[in-house]
């Protein structure tokens, strides 16, 4: 059975008992709908001879109704149940992702898509573990089950339907393999379609500077009317096989039903009754085969869904193996390179051989053009990537060997930007130090010189800031990314073009707080502008992935003065 | 837009495609139909050989369900083909609409909304009314038609049975549907809300990967998640809750359709007052009256939803275009010369000017730059000469012609600019710089990303120019971004180059050796001006003048030795900038 063993989820086992469960629902049911028909055929029986149909008949289809009702609404309980845990557990599996493959890994660009695929994609679940999965069960068996309920009245009418009753299903099958690979580039191609969409979409300011937007919505509605005329074309073939399962259904099932009741009617086999039942029945045949072609599109769609969400959470994460504990180590930490080469994908080096340190307490600076390798020096420091060869140290420990969460405490990390969560300003700052009060938070953002922007603020500190909130200009969220910083109070800074977006009018308080924060810390200070690095007691030049030059503090004075 | 507006405004999208979806809403009445004629058939049949009729008609009427069965597939087929039809091409066309207005929108009109948001938005409301109108409508109608025609034929065997059906019909169809969504309307908007929560705190995980990963924020933020989760979660058991009641009721409903017509049928057979071979015929179409019905179940929550999805759409396709000109000047621009003329402006009527009175000239074949501290009012000087908003007092001209008489397309013809964000798209490198100018040969674009110091790193790419952007490589740098939008800005080729603080992600290797190129380009002709807005004073130093901002008023203009000496501004923003170079 192949409901849910490929492309397993998390939550995947309490699913499958639900799935059975809402199955089960819809066997009751169908035995109820069964028992109805034949009930319905003593009924006619009795009237056929001319006598009054007994109470108990009325009683019984009463009895059945009810059942079948109470099957009904319970099919729709465990069908809630089939996915509602796995919804859950799959989304909890998609954060932990994201936060395993890190910031080397993750692909920003692709955020609208993976939200998108974690919210109405496993919502999908419902779909295919709610309704296709146990209709799959019930729709695939039900012919069998009927034919064999019929072959106890008749075991020759059974036989027969059992028969021809399987042509639909085959039909079903000869059809689907090919129909798949339609659906499967038809739904590429609409993908594809889509994300350009949303890329001109985004990108229209561009295009527009350029006067190139009529011009690309005129370009995407011919590719689009383009792929219509082909889609089109397709479907015209193979909805062929609708026309033939319809077909298929009408002769398989109501035409062979009919001709076999009349016949064994006639050969006295039957009663009038039976033969109504038969017809009848075979209409169930049809009902639950067409629910399960009516769930198919939702069922293939989860199940598709379900592939592609699997493939992110089997992706390799970023980094393996880690330290348990942590060694004794000194309350400051010197950092170390040793011969660390490095790419991203196999082949295209962006670090090579890269060797320095610096002792506890020192301030390096990291000098060098964009795409130079700077960042992958601080992905690697962080370890959000390991390096192909050679060894990055911290305390005198490789970082393999500490573990991932004390690792990243020990480091707080400056960067030109900061992303702003959902929530109040309190709560932001607060991520750096989740059992920081409020005294130390407001020191923190007046370090930062960010305290008199924040209490102009509507609701001050409790204002909503974020995704859905407002949003802060560059320099007041570089200002908030150093009062965080402050707040995590880390034995290690990492600065990270920390002031590129300030403005000059706060420069000279904000450096104070950087000063604040640097002083007695192993720093390491990242830029591509030399003026920007102040206290720096010696530089390194990294150029293509090399480091080029290791000046010390009194060349470098000599440096800045010829530069004068 | 009300209701009742919205739904017009939707009958009119579906104007061009009216025909067709009658097309298919009666092929897919044609269809239902035939099944609920091919089961009466053939119990019918039953009950006929039952009476004593021969092997002839026996086979007649195995013939004819074979035959109908033949024809309903025919119809089936062309129902699904015209549906599809229908939704494909409505999908296109909503799409083209949309883009359209958000092209004429762009950006000022979407800058108020949080664009992503609003994008992503307008696409999902997109396919939501597409799936309204094809998958939805046609099986509503369905449901209205059929039943009633079914009741309509048991009328003739049976008037009885089917004044007995009407009213549970009704509350199957409609009454029952109608309390369900009344008393999940409730859990359904509280799951949309938390799905938007989930939507949130994942996009939170994925932007803010690197504070999430340093601040140790994951399991507090996984936690967030879950209970957001768990929230979805109950709000659905309710939902679920719904669903169970509305199925047990349908169940419930249509049993009690059954069982009364049983008996009301049996009595009736039994007086006499309807022939016992009717009997079989009157259950089968009892049996069959329900079917269309229960295919629409959702039908009402589906209608609001996309009733509300096409109010937020309309809402977008329907803004005014703003910002067109007055009236069209035939003058030609003499020379790419700008003047800007006592320009005042505010982004809304009531907030402070962010431009007051500012008067200056830009020379043409000279390099100006605009400096200022953030908030200054450089941005919005370039946002009003693309003509991104208008200005509320005072007139740009350039060569000597007013915007204000210059259609947008003819402004930006003249004006090329590196932003300060860039898009890139997701093509090639060769096709994201070739945005610029569609026609432009290889060698030009080649030459445009060499001025722009982006060609090594793109030779560097495993298939060179045809590297997609986004793929191949790391990801791009900041720096290289806006190297490929500079390299644009070259293609372009117009008389007017500006640089919208487009060189602060460059070190200043680059940065040097960019407004190096800015200025040779420039030098090419005599006819070419250069704006640099700039942040950093460094690399506008032997700018042929300077315009120096401050809260929206000019407060010097000269070259960099003048301004030292009579802008105390000027000499301010210098100061603070070398302080930091010799500290």
């Amino acid at each position: 059975m192949q409901v849910t063993r490929d492309n397993q989820l998390p939550g995947a086992k309490q699913s499958r008992r639900s799935v059975y469960a809402t199955a089960a629902m819809g066997w009751a049911g169908m035995g109820c709908t069964v028992a109805q028909a034949l009930l319905l055929g003593v009924a006619i029986d009795h009237l056929w001879r001319g006598a009054s149909v007994p109470l108990w008949t009325f009683v019984a289809v009463g009895v059945v109704i009810v059942l079948r009702a109470v099957f009904a609404g319970g099919g729709r309980l465990c069908a809630f149940g089939a996915s509602a845990w796995a919804k859950r557990e799959t989304r909890r599996a998609i954060h932990r992702k994201i936060l395993e493959l890190g910031p080397a890994r993750s692909a920003s660009e692709r955020t609208g898509g993976l939200v998108h695929d974690a919210v109405e994609g496993v919502e999908a679940l419902d779909a295919s573990n709610g309704l296709y999965f146990p209709q799959f069960l019930v729709g695939l068996s039900a012919p069998v089950l009927i034919c064999a309920v019929i072959g106890v009245m008749d075991w020759v009418s059974g036989l027969v339907l059992l028969l021809t009753a399987p042509l639909a299903p085959l039909l079903l099958g000869l059809t689907q393999s090919r129909f798949r690979s339609v659906s499967t580039r038809y739904h590429a191609a609409a993908n594809a379609l889509s994300a350009r969409f949303l890329d001109a979409v985004q990108g229209l300011p561009t295009l527009k500077a350029f006067n190139a937007g009529k011009a690309q919505g005129m370009e995407m509605a011919r590719a689009g009317e383009h792929f219509r005329k082909e889609t089109m074309k397709l479907l015209a073939v193979n909805q062929l096989a609708i026309f033939l399962l319809d077909w298929g259904f009408a002769v398989g099932a109501t035409g062979a039903a009919f001709v076999v009741a009349a016949l064994r009617w006639k050969a006295g086999a039957i009663s009038v009754g039976e033969a109504v039942a038969i017809v009848l029945l075979s209409l169930e045949i049809i009902r639950q085969l067409n629910l399960l072609g009516a769930f198919f599109f939702a069922g293939a769609g989860g199940r598709a869904m379900s592939r592609r969400i699997r493939q992110y959470l089997d992706a390799p994460p970023a980094v393996q193996g880690a330290g348990k504990k942590v060694c004794r180590l000194p309350s400051r930490l010197g950092i170390r390179f040793e011969r660390v080469s490095f790419a991203y994908r196999p082949g295209a080096d962006v670090l090579h051989d890269v060797s320095f340190s610096i002792q506890p307490g020192e301030t390096v600076g990291l000098l060098g053009a964009s795409g130079a390798g700077k960042s992958s020096i601080i992905h690697l420091l962080l370890r959000f990537a390991d390096p192909r060869s050679g060894l990055v140290m911290l305390g005198g420990h490789p970082l393999p060997e500490l573990p991932l969460d004390w690792l990243r405490s020990q480091i707080a990390w400056v960067a030109q930007d900061t992303w702003l969560f959902h929530g109040t300003v309190e709560e932001n700052l607060r991520i750096a130090c989740p059992d920081a009060g409020r005294r130390e938070i407001e020191e923190a953002s007046r370090a930062a010189c960010i305290h008199d922007f924040i209490t102009s603020l509507p609701d001050g500190y409790a204002t909503h800031i974020g995704e859905r909130g407002m949003r802060l200009s560059g320099g007041q969220a570089q200002r908030l990314a150093i009062a965080r910083a402050l707040l995590k109070d880390a034995p290690i800074i990492l600065l990270d073009e920390p002031t590129s977006h300030i403005d000059f009018a706060c420069e000279t308080t904000l450096r104070h707080a950087l000063e604040r924060l640097m002083e007695g810390r192993t720093v390491l200070h990242i830029t591509h502008r030399r003026h920007s690095l102040s206290t720096a007691s010696r530089l390194l030049y990294l150029e293509e992935g090399r480091i080029m030059r290791d000046e010390c503090g009194v060349e470098r004075e000599t440096v800045a003065a010829r530069s004068l | 837009m009300n209701h009742r507006q919205t739904i017009f405004r939707l009958w009119e999208v579906l104007r061009p495609l009216r025909g067709t979806l009658a097309i298919s809403a009666g092929m897919r009445i044609v269809n239902q139909s035939l099944a609920i004629v091919l089961i009466v058939l053939a119990v019918w049949g039953v009950a006929a050989i039952a009476r004593g009729a021969g092997g002839k008609e026996l086979w007649s009427v195995a013939l004819s369900l074979v035959g109908l069965g033949m024809i309903k597939g025919v119809f089936r087929y062309l129902e699904q083909f015209s549906g599809h039809y229908v939704a494909f091409r409505l999908l296109a066309d909503l799409r083209r609409q949309l883009f359209d207005s958000l092209e004429a929108l762009a950006p000022a009109g979407l800058g108020s909304e949080r664009s992503g948001d609003l994008v992503s938005r307008a696409i999902a409301d997109v396919e939501r009314v597409e799936v309204f109108y094809a998958h939805t409508i046609a099986p509503a109608i369905v449901a209205a038609v059929v039943p009633m025609a079914a009741l309509g034929a048991l009328a003739v065997v049976s008037p009885f049975a089917s004044l007995v059906l009407l009213p549970i019909v009704l509350l199957v169809g409609v009454g029952i549907p109608y309390a369900a969504h009344r008393l999940g309307v409730h859990a359904a908007q509280s799951a949309r809300s938390g799905l938007g929560d989930i939507a949130v705190r994942l996009t939170d995980a994925i932007q803010g990967i690197r504070e999430m990963v340093v601040f140790g924020y994951g399991s507090r933020s996984e936690a967030l998640l879950d209970r957001s989760g768990e929230d979805v979660g109950n709000a659905q058991k309710g939902l679920a809750r719904c669903s169970a009641f509305q199925s047990m009721a349908t169940e419930l409903g249509m049993g009690a359709g059954v069982l009364a017509v049983m008996i009301l049928g049996s009595r009736e057979v039994h007086s006499g007052a309807m022939p016992a071979y009717d009997f079989p015929v009157v259950i089968a179409l009892t049996l069959s009256v329900f079917v269309p019905l229960l295919g629409v179940t959702n039908l009402i929550p589906d209608f609001e939803q996309a009733i509300s999805s096409a109010r937020r759409l309309f809402s977008i396709i329907d803004r005014p275009e703003k910002n067109l000109p007055l009236r069209v000047s035939g003058r030609g621009v003499k020379d790419s010369g700008i003047v800007f003329d006592r320009l005042s402006f505010s982004y809304d009527s009531e907030g402070a000017r962010v431009l007051d009175r500012v008067s200056f000239a830009v020379e043409p074949g000279e390099i100006t730059a605009i400096v200022g501290a953030s908030g200054a009012g450089k941005s919005t000087i370039v946002n009003l000469l693309l003509r991104y908003w208008r200005e509320d007092q005072g007139d740009i001209r350039i060569g000597g012609v007013s915007l204000r008489t210059l259609t947008p397309e003819r402004v930006r013809e003249l004006i090329a600019v590196v932003p300060q964000r860039v898009h890139i798209f997701n093509m090639t490198f060769r096709e994201n710089i070739r945005v610029a100018r569609p026609e432009a040969t290889n060698v030009q674009i080649e030459a445009a990303a060499r001025l722009a110091r982006i060609h090594d790193f793109i030779m560097s790419q495993p298939q060179g120019y045809d590297t997609p952007a986004h793929e191949g490589g790391s990801r791009l740098s900041g720096g290289q971004r806006q190297r490929i939008a500079i390299a644009r800005a070259f293609l372009r080729d117009a008389p007017v180059l500006i640089f919208d603080e487009a060189t602060a992600h460059l070190d200043e290797e680059t940065e040097r050796q960019v407004i190096g190129s800015a200025r040779s380009w420039q030098a090419m002709s005599e006819s070419r001006t250069v704006m640099v807005i700039a942040h950093r004073l460094a690399c506008v130093r032997d700018a042929s003048q300077i315009v120096v901002l401050e809260h929206g008023r000019l407060v010097g203009v000269g070259n960099h030795l003048d301004l030292l000496e009579t802008c105390e501004a000027y000499a301010d923003l210098f100061a603070a900038q070398s302080a930091e170079t010799l500290v």
